[in-house]
């Protein structure tokens, strides 16, 4: 408004540009980068690195599904190829296992669909990471059967 | 949900901040132009070194930075044409009897370094992000490169409306190249291709339940609405410069009131003088 008032030639008309485009090209600036951080921020909860314990030795991100028949399959998360099918009334531990994850992200409202992480540290430590929640399972902790019911998922990635 | 608006601001503001930015840097004085590339050289250099590291992140962060990255890369080749860095062999005119291949061979000619600089900078990102061409900064990246390229053949296939305004003054001899059509033959393909894609990505999205995926074909997906509304606006009767007006100089009349601005703003205004000087 003020513009018009001052401007009684065309000639002044690009003065004002300048400056004008200057301030939208920063503004434009300060529009990205606030969605950038409410964008980072409002996705918080996902921790998907490792913490570093010793060197990973194999990582994947794994999707279980639950099938009709009562069977759960394994498919990798980031390939989605099936890694393991476990019938219905096999594998008790591992649908122990994702039970009480599940159970938690319900308590926390969170979504059931995305992925656990699993991860082989070279200090032989197997661990099941949440993202959602971030909850652990140190699999060691449950003998060599339940840790090979875990440990087949990452090593069927290297056939 | 709400992420996936965000994802969409993210995407449009920045391509709009980083277009914005381009085209004022090339709307400064020409003296600032050396070391403005310089500059921006360095980024550009940065990014590539980060590359590695960026794409290896599985967050939305890192879909984030990736998005940013292939930005970046983009914006370098972008300035380096359009301030006259990387060019070409040539920077003759069309002739004006130029048969269409004749006018594609001598208008590549204008542009060849640029556009060996596009490929080359794609095959860098695709060896050096993580999961090579299957990264979101590959992705973006591949997008921008289509889309330029899809309308390019189709400026010279001939568009009814195109803003001569946006060219820089030392880059006004590419109008020449331009046809005016009010249609052409590959126009109809690239946005058949580009809405096909746009449907392949947006599927992609569902498919997946990792949130970081999701928002990185979110973002993959405004990009290619984005490239698709530009194409649009070639036909469109009413023109896209009026996006970008606020970006450009002002040109009420035609290209000589351009080098007029081009040369007032040579010396930064201060606005009160200026005034007074007119007056």
């Amino acid at each position: 408004m003020q513009s018009h008032t001052v401007n009684s030639g065309p000639s002044k008309r690009p003065v004002r540009r300048v400056d004008d485009r200057l301030m939208f090209v920063i503004m434009a600036g300060l529009l990205f980068v606030v969605a950038v951080i409410s964008l980072a921020t409002s996705t918080q909860t996902i921790v998907l690195a490792p913490k570093p314990d010793g060197e990973v030795v194999e990582y994947r991100r794994l999707q279980f599904v639950d099938l009709s028949d009562g069977g759960v399959s394994a498919f990798d998360a980031d390939s989605l190829d099936l890694v393991a099918h476990v019938s219905s009334g096999e594998g008790s531990f591992l649908r122990g296992v994702l039970r009480s994850l599940v159970r938690a992200r319900t308590a926390q409202g969170l979504s059931h669909q995305s992925a656990f992480e699993l991860t082989l540290y070279a200090d032989g430590r197997l661990i099941l990471l949440d993202p959602e929640t971030s909850q652990t399972i140190d699999l060691v902790a449950f003998g060599p059967t339940n840790f090979n019911a875990f440990r087949q998922l990452l090593s069927d990635a290297q056939r | 949900m709400h992420e996936f608006w965000i994802a969409i601001v993210v995407a449009v503001a920045g391509w709009w901040f980083f277009t914005g930015l381009i085209l004022w840097c090339v709307h400064l004085p020409r003296r600032y132009h050396d070391s403005l590339f310089r500059a921006a050289s360095v980024i550009f250099i940065a990014a590539l070194a980060l590359t590695p590291w960026i794409t290896s992140q599985k967050t939305v962060a890192g879909v984030i930075m990736s998005f940013t990255l292939a930005l970046v890369l983009w914006g370098w080749l972008e300035l380096g044409y359009l301030i006259d860095k990387v060019g070409g062999l040539h920077k003759r005119e069309c002739p004006p009897d130029a048969s269409l291949l004749q006018r594609f061979r001598e208008g590549l000619g204008t542009c060849i370094y640029h556009e060996l600089g596009v490929v080359v900078t794609g095959l860098l990102l695709s060896v050096l992000a993580h999961d090579g061409t299957r990264s979101i900064a590959f992705w973006i990246y591949a997008t921008l490169w289509l889309m330029r390229w899809s309308s390019k053949l189709n400026l010279i296939l001939g568009v009814r409306n195109y803003n001569r305004d946006w060219l820089p003054t030392s880059l006004q001899y590419v109008d020449s190249y331009i046809q005016r059509r009010n249609m052409n033959v590959l126009f109809p393909i690239s946005i058949v291709l580009s809405i096909w894609v746009l449907v392949r990505v947006v599927d992609a999205a569902h498919a997946s339940v990792l949130i970081d995926v999701q928002i990185g074909y979110t973002l993959v997906a405004t990009v290619v609405t984005l490239g698709a509304l530009e194409h649009l606006f070639l036909m469109l009767p009413i023109g896209e410069g009026r996006l970008w007006e606020w970006a450009s100089p002002q040109k009420p009349t035609s290209g000589i009131a351009a080098l007029n601005l081009d040369e007032q703003s040579e010396a930064p205004p201060i606005v009160g003088k200026q005034f007074q000087a007119d007056t």
